[in-house]
């Protein structure tokens, strides 16, 4: 058995589904859940929330669960809110030949300082080519982790290239290593993001940012585990924005990837609950609705590649609550990293919309003690569902009881529409607590489908999903093209199997997926090779 | 006029339409520029009539490709390297920067770089617009010489080229560009101030900085897609940080009156792309009229820029025309690469320098220098010699 948890802003929701048949979950997948609950979000208290929604499921099968998915969301409040952020030193690899632009310039004063430990620009650098290639002043990176020791809780290393050679980032985080302990998270950014100096490097300094939160979260997450009651040694993973899962060591040693998960897993649960693998999906919320995209079971991811610093769902949120008298779709690629604007690529503040944080947040929860607990019960425990609760008995509640106006429907269907890679029209997945709120003549013209349990399409996407790992690289072979790009693609593979084995994958049982070569944009001869590796968790 | 952070923003913005859908992701430069402008303060745009006419005048370009260029973003210490080279090779000072090409990055490149020098920057380009070749500019026009051009990259890595004609200059500097790893900087067609008052784009500066702050007060709590057509000009009310421009600064820059007007609200409804055989690629935008435009579809064709507008087989626009998708949700100019199905955009357009609509001037980088047969009249060829309509935005509408 599996357990998946979703913690959202308003709800938090668990299922429990049965894998006693470990293929590939096909078409009656929804026959597994054998139940799914809905309980409020605790305020401030991911864990207590997770906790809750668990202990309303049943009790019998629970000992049996043998794994337990969780997306928390607590990383994008952390940076919404500034809180528990921990203190960066931040190096740049590339000297007087990027200084161009200062490390973190652009972000907001009070931001930077909270982050900011002190930060420094060493002569190095790599290149697409050899000759591009300037050597490492490892003297400065050494005496920078010195200058910042007992300032630093964390460094963040971004070298020119890096998504093209990541050597000198790695040469440099081993002297940090050296210098400030073993144990001082140092964050390289060739595996945060791509091409894009500035946008890399904010992404991978926010990603060390959140080294203190992740840490406390996998400790209290750890600390409630008995109190769930699952079988012992049962596998711990959380949800990452890729629609994958990793393991609480790896949430600890580079929590970024938790940012914007809750829609990703949302968007491959809808697609597994209907069972298809290409879709779009609008993951309906108390105050807001997600719309994104399914591509071959996974979410899109926004930027098309190269453009954007980091592996984030492509997202438009439409805000349902809002008073406006337009629409309101706007483009939220939820990531500092991310462009947000011609002049502006990712401000900051770009993740409160990651993290169902409206502008007038912290709002409201809805939590109210004792009441809206629903039980469904599914064919794994019961012939009939059957629902028990205090409140809003037969269905999940909406998050929300007002009614939406047709300003919000107008947004909504032009978000879906918007989020269609091309006129033909892809069917239209509306899931989440707020989906029956939403009637089918809002959406005229879309097939839209609504799954069996997309209300909790996110815990279900959790449940269901893999343990994943990525890996890309730049290359331009030049002469004997063909021969190095067969070795490049091999590095490449094995290199994506090496990351999904770090997140906690079953290193026997990971399966790799070579991308088709992307040319780069106005590059000549650059290839972007990448490759993806999921597989099952690595049993305790 | 000083151009400051406020003012930056709007003429980020405006470069990027005059970009015509390309001329390089104005984003790689536009926080270079920003850093040096707080480092080194604002920067005094004057108009080349101003100087000495045997002023020598630097004009700047970025070679290469927007990827690299956001990877490898340049050093503080690299405009008075180039510029200490230029003054080697002419043996007299630099007086001036001026932008080879304000469309797109360069645009904010040339800010950056007169910031950091502490010299005066034109208000003038080499283009006033975008085009993909580097000898697609009015100086090659005026007979200026490419040579002696100045190549560097970051490192300082240095090329002096000299004693070809434009194509040769273009076919040299692709190639060292390449093996310098997709990224240079170049001051080409080396000319006076003199020269560049009779001969370069005139108040594109100030142009671009007056369609930036038109499109920032149409989005800025728009209530929807149409407040846009509502014409402001350039003497129309301005936002806080503006820069402070002088009526007589206004007559002069007969480019600033050039503003674009908004042709059509539609949504993208398709987008092809295709490869040709020579390697360039065109991309063809199908727009399908929303809101009070329901009804019209139009197509625009995009080769590095959008060259043309089509509705009923018949120009709205056509190269040497300046052709703009902006993100009706967002104000945002959208780049040719990155039009995809679903946006929903409104189509402006304005008139380039009257010199592009010369015999010279089409032949250089009219509609057959982009393959583009038979398509007849240009639609604003006589609007920029005083088509009242020219400057009023939504009037064509």
């Amino acid at each position: 058995m599996i357990i998946g948890v979703d913690v959202g802003p308003t709800n938090t929701d668990a299922v429990l589904l049965d894998d006693t048949h470990s293929g590939a979950l096909g078409h009656d997948v929804s026959r597994r859940v054998l139940a799914s609950v809905k309980v409020p979000t605790l305020p401030d208290d991911a864990v207590g929330s997770l906790v809750a929604a668990v202990s309303a499921l049943p009790t019998a099968p629970r000992a049996a669960v043998s794994r337990i998915a969780v997306g928390l969301r607590v990383a994008a409040r952390a940076v919404a809110e500034r809180r528990g952020l921990a203190r960066v030193g931040v190096l740049r690899i590339g000297g007087e030949a990027a200084d161009a632009v200062r490390p973190l310039f652009g972000w907001p004063a009070e931001l930077r300082e909270a982050v900011c430990a002190g930060y420094a620009n060493v002569p190095g650098g790599t290149g697409l080519d050899p000759h591009g290639e300037e050597p490492l002043d490892r003297a400065a990176v050494a005496r920078f982790a010195a200058g910042l020791a007992g300032r630093a809780e964390a460094f963040a290393v971004t070298g020119v290239f890096s998504p093209a050679d990541g050597s000198q980032e790695r040469e440099a985080a081993e002297i940090l290593r050296a210098e400030a302990g073993p144990d001082i998270p140092v964050l390289i950014s060739g595996e945060i993001g791509s091409l894009g100096l500035i946008e890399r490097e904010r992404a991978t300094v926010l990603d060390a940012a959140l080294s203190l939160v992740a840490a406390r979260i996998t400790d209290d997450l750890t600390a409630a585990l008995p109190r769930l009651g699952l079988a012992p040694g049962a596998a711990v993973l959380v949800t990452r924005h890729d629609g994958t899962l990793m393991s609480l060591d790896r949430l600890r040693r580079q929590p970024g990837p938790s940012l914007g998960s809750g829609p990703a897993c949302a968007i491959r649960g809808a697609g597994l609950l209907a069972g298809v693998r290409d879709a779009v999906v609008a993951d309906i919320g108390g105050r807001q609705a997600r719309v994104g995209v399914l591509t071959g079971g996974y979410p899109r991811e926004a930027g098309g590649g190269t453009a954007s610093g980091a592996r984030l769902p492509d997202l438009l949120t439409v805000d349902l609550a809002a008073p406006h008298p337009e629409g309101r779709t706007r483009s939220t690629d939820v990531h500092p990293a991310s462009r947000t604007s011609v002049m502006s690529p990712g401000t900051p503040d770009a993740y409160a919309l990651g993290s169902d944080t409206p502008g007038t947040y912290p709002l409201e929860y809805s939590y109210q003690p004792g009441t809206r607990v629903t039980r469904t019960l599914g064919p794994g425990t019961s012939s009939t569902p059957e629902t028990v609760g205090t409140g809003n008995p037969g269905a999940h509640p909406a998050p929300s009881t007002r009614p939406l106006g047709p300003d919000a429907h107008r947004a909504l269907a032009e978000a879906a529409d918007r989020m269609q890679p091309a006129a033909e029209r892809l069917p239209l997945l509306l899931v989440g607590g707020g989906a029956d709120a939403i009637p089918d003549r809002v959406l005229a013209g879309f097939d839209v489908v609504r799954p069996e349990h997309g209300a909790v399409a996110g815990a279900f996407g959790a449940a269901a999903s893999p343990v994943g790992g990525h890996y890309e690289r730049i290359v331009r072979p030049g002469a004997g093209r063909a021969a190095r790009l067969d070795a490049v693609r091999a590095e490449v593979r094995e290199l994506a199997r090496a990351s999904a084995v770090r997140a906690g994958a079953d290193p026997r049982r990971v399966r790799t997926e070579l991308d088709p070569d992307l040319s780069v944009p106005y590059l000549p001869g650059a290839v972007l090779l990448r490759a993806r590796a999921v597989g099952p968790p690595l049993p305790l | 006029m000083h151009l400051d952070a406020g003012a930056l923003t709007d003429f980020a913005r405006g470069c990027a339409v005059l970009g015509s859908g390309g001329g390089g992701a104005v984003a790689a430069t536009y926080a270079v520029a920003e850093y040096a402008i707080e480092e080194c303060g604002p920067v005094r745009v004057v108009s080349p009539a101003t100087l000495d006419a045997d002023a020598l005048v630097m004009p700047l370009s970025t070679l290469g490709t927007s990827a690299v260029a956001a990877e490898r973003i340049g050093g503080r210490g690299e405009p008075a390297r180039l510029r200490d080279y230029v003054e080697r090779v002419h043996g007299r000072p630099v007086a001036a920067v001026m932008s080879g090409e304000i469309g797109g990055l360069n645009g904010c490149l040339a800010v950056a770089w007169a910031a950091r020098l502490g010299l005066p920057l034109l208000d003038a380009d080499s283009m006033g617009r975008a085009f993909p070749r580097m000898d697609q500019n009015v100086l090659e026009l005026a007979g200026v010489r490419p040579g002696p051009a100045v190549l560097a990259d970051e490192r300082g890595r240095t090329l002096v080229v000299d004693r070809v004609d434009g194509v040769h200059y273009e076919l040299l500097a692709r190639a060292a560009v390449d093996v310098l790893g997709g990224r240079a900087i170049a001051s080409d067609y080396p000319l006076t101030a003199g020269q560049a008052a009779a001969h370069a784009v005139q108040g594109t500066v100030t142009q671009a900085v007056c369609i930036g702050r038109r499109l920032a007060e149409t989005v800025d709590g728009s209530s929807g897609t149409h407040s846009a057509a509502t014409p402001t000009g350039p003497a129309g009310p301005r936002g806080p940080g503006a820069p402070p421009m002088s009526p007589a600064h206004q007559a002069r820059s007969d480019a600033a009156s050039r503003l674009p007007v908004s042709r059509l609200t539609a949504k993208v409804s398709s987008v092809q792309r295709m490869t040709h055989a020579d390697g360039g690629g065109t991309i063809e935008v199908l727009l399908e009229g929303i809101d009070t435009d329901t009804g019209r579809l139009v197509l625009v064709e995009a080769r590095s820029e959008f060259v043309v507008a089509l509705e009923d087989g018949r120009p709205l626009a056509l190269v040497p025309d300046v052709i703009a998708l902006v993100d009706v949700a967002t104000g945002e100019p959208v780049p040719a690469e990155e039009v995809r199905y679903g946006l929903r955009v409104r189509l402006l357009t304005l008139p380039s320098a009257p010199v592009w609509y010369t015999p010279e001037g089409l032949r250089l980088a009219g509609p057959e220098a982009f393959g583009l047969h038979g398509l007849g009249a240009v639609p604003h060829q006589g609007s920029a010699a005083g088509n009242p309509s020219a400057g009023t935005p939504g009037a064509a509408a």
